[in-house]
C-alpha cells in the first residue's frame, strides 16, 4: 500500500510534468503552423496586391489632366488602402520566417525613426523620444524595427486619441534597454497573462498576431521582451539585449565617445 | 531612350503581364511577355531583348535558373528579378546572381519603370 502511493504520487507528479511539456510542444507546433500559414498566404496576397498596384499606377499615369478630383481622389484612397494591406502582409510573412537575422551593428535612433515612420497614428497621439546618442544594436535593423512597429502601433491604437507614447533607450556595459511606454488605457491581468498567445485579440478586426511577432523577432536577435501594465496607467514594453564583449569591445563611434567622455 | 528597346516580362501571373506591360508600353518600350520559362527560351531564340524581368517562381524552371541558361547566349541582356516570397532560398539565392536588382511584390511599378528606363539609356 504505502509504496502504491509513493509510486501514485510520483506518478501524478511525473504526469504533471509530462502534460506540462505536451502544451509546450502543442503551443510550440500551433505556432510553427500559424507562421507557415501566415507566411504563405502573405506571399499568396502580395499577388493580386501588385497587379492592383500596377493598376492604379496606370490609371494614374493615364488620367487626363481635366479628370474630376474625386476620381484622383478615389485612385488615391484605393493606393492607401493597398499599402496597408501590404504592411500587414509584410509583418505575416515575418511570423513564418525561419531566415536567420542578418545582424550587424544597427543605430538604435535609425530603428527607432524607421518604426515609427511605418505605423499609423492619430496626429493628437505625441511622441517622446530619449535614445542615448549614438546607441547601437547588434541585431537585424529590418527585424527589431517591425518588431517595434507592432509595439507602437498598439500604444497607439490603445491611446486612440488623447496620449502619449515614450521610447527610450538605454545602456550599460552589459546590456542595451529598449523601453515603449504609454498612457493609455492599461490591460487587465487577464489580457496581460495572453499577450503573447499568436491569435489572442481583444479588438474586433485585430489579428492578435503582433506581440507574437514581437517575441519571435525579438528572440531571433537575442533579446527579451517584458510587458508591465495596469488598467488605468498604462502599458510598457521592454525589450532587453545582451551586449557582447564584441560589441563593447569595437571601437564603435559609442565606445569612442565614451571612452573620450571618460577619460 | 534608345529607340526600340526590348523588354521581356516572365511571369506566370497573367494579371502582373497585363498590367507591367501596358505600364512599360507606355513608357515607350517594346514589350513581350512569356509565362514560363520554356516560353521565354522560345522568345529570345527568335530575338534578343535588352531587359528580361523574371519572376522566380515559374511552373517548370524557376526564374534563376532560366537566368543562368539564358545568359552565356545573350551576354548584353539585363535581368531584374521579381518575387512574392522574400522569404525563400530562391529569394535569398537571387540577390547572389549577377541581376541588377530583386523586387518585392507588391513592387513599385515607378521603380521598376526607373530600373529599366536607366539600363536601356545606358
Ligand atoms: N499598449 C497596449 N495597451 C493596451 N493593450 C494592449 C497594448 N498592447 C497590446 N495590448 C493588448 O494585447 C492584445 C494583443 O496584442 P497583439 O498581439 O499586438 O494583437 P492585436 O494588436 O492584433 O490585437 C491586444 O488586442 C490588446 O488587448
Ligand atoms: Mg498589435
Amino acid at each position: 500500500m504505502k509504496k502504491r502511493t509513493r509510486s501514485g504520487k510520483t506518478k501524478a507528479a511525473d504526469g504533471q510534468l509530462a502534460l506540462q511539456l505536451g502544451e509546450e510542444r502543442l503551443k510550440a507546433e500551433r505556432l510553427a503552423t500559424i507562421g507557415l500559414l501566415a507566411s504563405r498566404l502573405s506571399g499568396e496576397l502580395r499577388q493580386p496586391l501588385s497587379v492592383i498596384r500596377n493598376a492604379i499606377y496606370f490609371l494614374n499615369i493615364h488620367l487626363s489632366t481635366d479628370v474630376d478630383d474625386k476620381v484622383r481622389k478615389h485612385l488615391g484612397i484605393m493606393l492607401r488602402e493597398i499599402n496597408g494591406a501590404t504592411r500587414l502582409v509584410g509583418n505575416l510573412s515575418y511570423l513564418g520566417s525561419t531566415r536567420p537575422p542578418e545582424r550587424g551593428m544597427s543605430d538604435i535612433e535609425v530603428i527607432v525613426a524607421a518604426a515609427l515612420d511605418h505605423i499609423v497614428r492619430p496626429p493628437e497621439v505625441r511622441i517622446r523620444l530619449a535614445i542615448k546618442p549614438d546607441a547601437m544594436l547588434f541585431c537585424d535593423p529590418s527585424q527589431v524595427r517591425l518588431a517595434l512597429a507592432n509595439i507602437i502601433s498598439n500604444s497607439a491604437q490603445a491611446l486612440q486619441s488623447e496620449g502619449e507614447i515614450k521610447v527610450i533607450c538605454t545602456q550599460t556595459a552589459t546590456e542595451t534597454r529598449i523601453e515603449v511606454t504609454d498612457n493609455g488605457p492599461g490591460m487587465t491581468r487577464d489580457v496581460l497573462a495572453q499577450v503573447f498567445e499568436p491569435l489572442f485579440t481583444t479588438a474586433e478586426h485585430r489579428t492578435g498576431l503582433g506581440m507574437t511577432i514581437v517575441r519571435h523577432l525579438v528572440g531571433a536577435n537575442g533579446g527579451t521582451v517584458e510587458v508591465k501594465s495596469e488598467p488605468g496607467k498604462g502599458t510598457t514594453v521592454l525589450l532587453r539585449f545582451a551586449r557582447f564583449e564584441h560589441e563593447t569591445g569595437f571601437p564603435t563611434k559609442t565606445n569612442s565617445a565614451h571612452q573620450a567622455k571618460e577619460g | 531612350m534608345e529607340k526600340n528597346s526590348r523588354v521581356l516580362l516572365v511571369d506566370d501571373n497573367l494579371g502582373m503581364l497585363e498590367t507591367l506591360s501596358d505600364i512599360l508600353e507606355s513608357h515607350g518600350l517594346k514589350v513581350d511577355t512569356a509565362t514560363n520559362g520554356q516560353e521565354a527560351t522560345q522568345k529570345f531564340q527568335v530575338q534578343s531583348y535588352d531587359v528580361a524581368v523574371v519572376d522566380i517562381v515559374l511552373p517548370g524552371i524557376s526564374g534563376l535558373e532560366l537566368i543562368r541558361k539564358l545568359r552565356p547566349d545573350h551576354p548584353d541582356t539585363r535581368f531584374i528579378v521579381i518575387t512574392a516570397y522574400t522569404d525563400t532560398k530562391l529569394a535569398r539565392e537571387a540577390h547572389e546572381e549577377n541581376v541588377v536588382g530583386v523586387l518585392y511584390k507588391p513592387l513599385d511599378p515607378d521603380k521598376l519603370v526607373t530600373m529599366v528606363k536607366g539600363l536601356v539609356n545606358g
